[in-house]
């Protein structure tokens, strides 16, 4: 398993509910693997620098696709931003959000970017092409 | 995700793409009473106000009922939608709903490739 995506890899027939509960229980450990820091529940923003948070569908190719296109980009970013990321599934309620991005509100739609300059948000963002639209104009994608 | 091409049941017979949002041509959007066609994009890009307008027909119902008979739809696909469990938003696609409403023989595709077949 080398990506993102190929947590969700599957030859017929396949049960999608358990491909997807295997892909969730897994993207810790790709997370590990990868350029990304793992977001975890009320850890704090940092003062300083440019720190990114990317909430993802463990159970959507496409938002996979998306921390893999970050994480290629990332000699693009490493030396000026930290790009944590997390599952949305690990939030089951709305106000489950706030302990990952805090201050950022409701969550529409994943997945969901937000992003800090020296401990102040600037941004924020649902949707996947609104979030990749965020990301492309900070740099944090290509 | 890729546009998905309309196979030959969607083509023929009623396609109902669960949690979809047009990506797959032919086929009924299913979407639950969260889903804002005004004001979201879809997972390929396009507003949805703009596919309703291109022609996109889309049915609001819960997941946990799909509105329709036993063995009555030809093809089932979903794409990046949570299958069995529950979200923030409430509870995802589920597989028996699917199984139900498929009729003998037809296929459900999952991210575009075939998962089931119904026996």
């Amino acid at each position: 398993m080398n990506t993102f995506a190929d947590l969700l890899t599957a030859k017929p027939p396949f049960d999608p509910a358990d491909l997807q509960f295997r892909a969730q229980q897994s993207f810790p450990s790709r997370v590990s693997q990868s350029h990304l820091l793992m977001r975890k529940p009320c850890s704090p923003i940092p003062n300083t620098g440019i720190f990114v948070v990317i909430g993802a569908a463990s159970y959507s190719p496409m938002e996979l696709q998306l921390l893999d296109d970050v994480d290629a980009a990332h000699l693009n970013w490493h030396n000026q931003a930290q790009v944590a990321v997390f599952d949305v599934l690990d939030c089951q309620t709305t106000a489950d959000f706030e302990k990952y991005l805090p201050g950022v509100g409701s969550v529409a739609q994943s997945p969901v970017v937000a992003i800090w300059e020296d401990g102040r948000l600037a941004a924020k963002q649902t949707g996947l092409r609104m979030v990749r639209e965020v990301l492309q104009e900070r740099h944090i994608l290509s | 995700m890729s546009s998905v091409p309309a196979t030959r049941a969607a083509q023929s017979g009623l396609c109902l793409n669960v949690g979809g949002e047009g990506e797959t041509p032919g086929c009924i959007n299913q979407q639950p009473h969260w889903a804002d066609l005004c004001n979201s994009v879809s997972r390929t890009g396009q507003p949805m106000r703009d596919l309703v307008r291109l022609g996109a027909v889309f049915l609001f119902c819960e997941n946990v009922r799909l509105p329709f008979p036993d063995a009555s739809v030809d093809q089932v696909v979903t794409n990046g939608v949570p299958i069995d469990r529950s979200t923030w938003l409430g509870p995802g696609v589920q597989s028996s709903e699917i199984k139900r409403v498929l009729k003998k023989g037809a296929i459900w595709l999952h991210d575009g490739v075939g998962a089931y077949t119904k026996p």
